[in-house]
């Protein structure tokens, strides 16, 4: 399947978890709540792993790299709930939105080589308007 | 203006992040990356949360870990769309999540229908056309 149907089911379901999260308004401060969040998913994906019979080896230097992206993704999520708790969401969420949709695909363009077309480009530019009109 | 920093260092970090794993992705399964991520993850978000504000997870609160079982199944869409497509046209789409924040704010919440929401959501979907629509 294409992977735009992956991603759109993804964003589907991790903004519907955002919208509930802060409708729900949790009393509970931002990081005890990644720590329920994580440990939730570790368990799933643990169970899932089992009953797929998916093996959990991986060699020394790729279990190095997956741990630090592991270190990077949940200190970067960690400083994001942190910085919202110091200020409101509206100045926070369109800016966080706008670095993880412009960095990431800066990156690609340098480390992984991705062709960044000027229909990407377009793309990026319609995904950047659309965070500052949400977010205003 | 400390939240600022945080929020700069929040995507520097989660955008290396996904480049790592689209970079492991060769050699690993997505759901194996996703395994040792959260754990190790889970030590380390609790070590954070301890240190910044002293709290820590109770047992009061465990349903909250249902959380994690609809996050890391948005993530594991996430990753799988991740090892299929490009990451400078996944990560833009997949960051367009708070598209079904404000259309759920309009269902449920029975928000106003603003010049500027509808701006967004047309933006929105112009980007995810732009992005997904483009052949590889």
């Amino acid at each position: 399947m294409n992977w735009i149907y992956y991603t759109i089911v993804a964003m589907i379901i991790i903004g519907g978890l955002l919208f509930f999260i802060k409708l729900l308004s949790f009393n509970v401060f931002p990081l005890v709540l990644l720590s329920y969040q994580y440990i939730g998913s570790l368990i799933t994906i643990f169970i899932y792993l089992l009953i797929r019979k998916i093996s959990f080896s991986v060699n020394r230097i790729n279990l190095i790299k997956i741990f630090l992206s592991g270190l990077l993704v949940s200190t970067g999520l960690s400083f994001y709930y942190l910085s919202i708790s110091l200020t409101s969401t509206s100045r926070v969420v369109p800016l966080h939105n706008v670095g993880v949709t412009l960095l990431p695909a800066l990156l690609a363009f340098i480390f992984l080589k991705e062709k960044i077309t000027k229909r990407v480009i377009a793309g990026l530019a319609c995904s950047v308007l659309c965070i500052i009109f949400l977010t205003i | 203006m400390p939240w600022l920093v945080y929020v700069l260092i929040a995507v520097v970090l989660m955008s290396f992040s996904s480049l790592i794993v689209k970079k492991l992705m060769k050699n690993v399964n997505q759901l194996i990356i996703l395994f040792y991520q959260c754990l190790i993850a889970v030590p380390l978000v609790i070590i954070y949360s301890y240190f910044s504000s002293g709290a820590l997870i109770t047992i009061n609160n465990y349903p909250l870990i249902l959380l994690g079982v609809i996050y890391v199944t948005a993530i594991a869409l996430y990753y799988v769309a991740l090892s299929n497509g490009p990451l400078s046209k996944v990560s833009p789409v997949f960051n367009l999540k708070m598209i079904v924040t404000a259309v759920l704010g309009l269902i449920i919440l029975i928000e106003p229908l603003t010049i500027q929401l509808i701006l967004g959501l047309v933006f929105g979907m112009l980007g995810i056309y732009l992005l997904g629509g483009e052949r590889e």
